[in-house]
């Protein structure tokens, strides 16, 4: 299942892929226009372009979203993930949190999905969909994705980007 | 069986040993411990330590577990630089170190002012502010306990109302709070420690040790850890009195919770050393709500009581107790009053407050909270 890569001779050319965060699902979720947003991400997973991260799910998994929107989709969602066991995905998800040790909780009980998120962004030159503060840059994704040079855009930029898109 | 190696193969990750070493040691954790929590022999562990063996994904992933640290961590190419750890003014049981729980707690009560601190970067007015005094060691104790509960506007009317300790403590607590203090009550090693204190960047919070042996000890402790942030003296406490510091906040502790004026009004005209009696003893507990300890040591401080009063009511109760089989009522309190009593109201309102604001996702406040955002409508109802 895992995507093939994109040539670099049309790189420029490719539709970007997208990495939704969990903040970034629940915003979307919680829109008033929810219903066309569904329709314009479903429309984004069928074609392979939105990616979600294993972490992500799981951390979405006690969310009624996940059973209502997510769960049909889980499968495409994480075909372009690398394998959780992948070891050079892993060493990099292990370097963007010693990089990042606030925004990973690196001494935390918990294992948040972000690193996850932004190692993925990072190896597949995703776009991370994110709903966090550009704020705190060492702390929350969006600065981590900046000094990272990792293209993010909000949830709202996004649903905004691709309803013209499908406008037009 | 190519199938086979392949697999074992792809499933180790090269992990830095020191790392492993790194995580273990956050928990407090011996080589013995650790071993024995992983159920591997030591000499596996010094292996993956040392980094002559490799982890398969799924023992790490064990590991990440049984220490309960961040998986994503044990990955990191180099450990974190230590940090410090709250300053510990326990005496009582010479230098025992930290247990896992103990540091998980303290983990856990940084975590959370941490997230304050980030809500209150995004929008200031959501995180309450830390309104308490200030007081210093070269002050009397028993004037600062004067000054700090006339500012907590409890009457002795009030005190003496209370139906039983746990009234009294949710009172003392919620009056705590309302000065801007984050509580917690997190169970730990009843032989440890009695509590915690932290503070920074604006942001306090108080952690009580669930395991206190009687409510009457809590209530104690609240007010004791409550003295620790008037001093900007932080950090671990065991409430001896041979540390000058922990016995300044004993006494501060006592005199909140037994005025003057109230200790007068009950003992009637005894003003020289008096070897008060059980009963006498119970009785004050009983009309303060507060425990014996609290009264015994009061009396000897006043010099109502002569010396060494408070040591022999107390060195009793030093003894380690042997464990009581538990027992569970048909009826166990919900969800929402465990999370509450664990968190306080001042933390799970202000993340609701937060999430309401949308400064904070539901995701982020449930797991502030601790609880499915299914549940925030009815811990607000509870809150109120």
């Amino acid at each position: 299942m895992k995507r093939t890569k994109r040539s670099p001779l049309f790189a420029d050319q490719e539709p970007d892929v997208y990495v939704v965060d969990t903040s970034a699902w629940i915003n979307i979720d919680g829109r008033p226009d929810r219903e066309v947003a569904w329709s314009i991400v479903t429309s984004l997973i069928q074609q392979g372009r939105i990616v979600a991260c294993a972490a992500v799910l799981t951390e979405l998994r006690e969310n009624p979203l996940y059973r209502q929107r997510l769960k049909p989709f889980s499968e495409a969602l994480q075909a372009g993930e690398r394998g959780v066991e992948d070891p050079e995905y892993l060493r990099h998800v292990g370097v963007i949190t010693h990089k990042f040790p606030g925004m990973c909780k690196a001494r935390g009980m918990r294992t948040p999905a972000d690193p996850y998120v932004v190692a993925l962004a990072q190896l597949e030159k995703y776009v991370v969909v994110v709903d966090e503060s550009p704020r705190r840059p060492n702390r929350k994704i969006p600065g981590v994705c900046d000094k990272l040079g990792i293209r993010w855009i909000s949830s709202e930029q996004f649903i905004k980007l691709h309803l013209v898109a499908s406008a037009t | 069986m190519a199938d086979v190696e392949y697999c074992l193969v792809v499933a180790e990750v090269a992990v830095n040993g020191k790392v492993l070493e790194w995580a273990r040691d956050l928990r407090g954790l011996s080589l013995e411990a650790a071993a024995d929590l992983l159920g591997v022999p030591i000499a596996d562990l010094k292996a993956y330590e040392s980094g002559r063996k490799r982890p398969l994904v799924g023992f790490l992933r064990l590991m990440a577990q049984r220490y309960r640290i961040n998986f994503t961590s044990l990955l990191m190419p180099e450990p974190l630089p230590s940090e410090r750890r709250p300053t510990d003014h326990r005496t009582r049981r010479g230098e025992r170190p930290l247990t896992m729980d103990t540091l998980l707690a303290i983990e856990e009560v940084e975590e959370a002012l941490e997230a304050f601190e980030e809500i209150a970067a995004e929008e200031a007015r959501i995180v309450p502010s830390l309104n308490i005094g200030q007081a210093k060691l070269s002050e009397n104790p028993v004037t600062v306990a004067e000054r700090e509960r006339r500012k907590f506007s409890i009457s002795l009317d009030e005190q003496y109302g209370w139906r039983n300790l746990a009234e009294a403590r949710r009172s003392w607590r919620q009056r705590i709070e309302d000065r801007g203090v984050f509580t917690y009550m997190i169970a730990m090693p009843p032989d440890e420690l009695s509590g915690f204190s932290l503070m920074r960047n604006g942001l306090a919070a108080i952690c009580v040790n669930d395991r206190e042996p009687t409510e009457g000890a809590k209530i104690f402790t609240f007010l004791h850890e409550y003295c620790h942030l008037l001093l900007r003296k932080t950090g671990i406490s065991d409430e001896n009195p041979r540390n000058r510091i922990e016995r300044f906040c004993n006494q501060f502790a006592a005199s909140v919770l037994i005025p003057a004026e109230g200790l007068r009004h009950q003992i009637g005209n005894i003003t020289t050393p008096h070897e008060f009696t059980d009963a006498d003893v119970r009785r004050l507990a009983n009309a303060f709500r507060v425990s014996h300890a609290a009264v015994a040591m009061r009396l000897e401080e006043a010099g109502l009581a002569p010396q060494g009063f408070y040591r022999r009511r107390t060195a009793p109760w030093e003894m380690p107790k042997p464990s009581e089989p538990k027992t569970y009522s048909d009826s166990q309190p919900s969800a929402i009053i465990l999370r509450l009593k664990r968190l306080g109201r001042l933390h799970a309102a202000t993340v609701l407050r937060a999430n309401k604001r949308k400064v904070i996702n539901s995701f982020d406040a449930s797991e502030l909270i601790g609880l499915q955002p299914a549940s925030f409508q009815r811990l607000e109802a509870r809150i109120r």
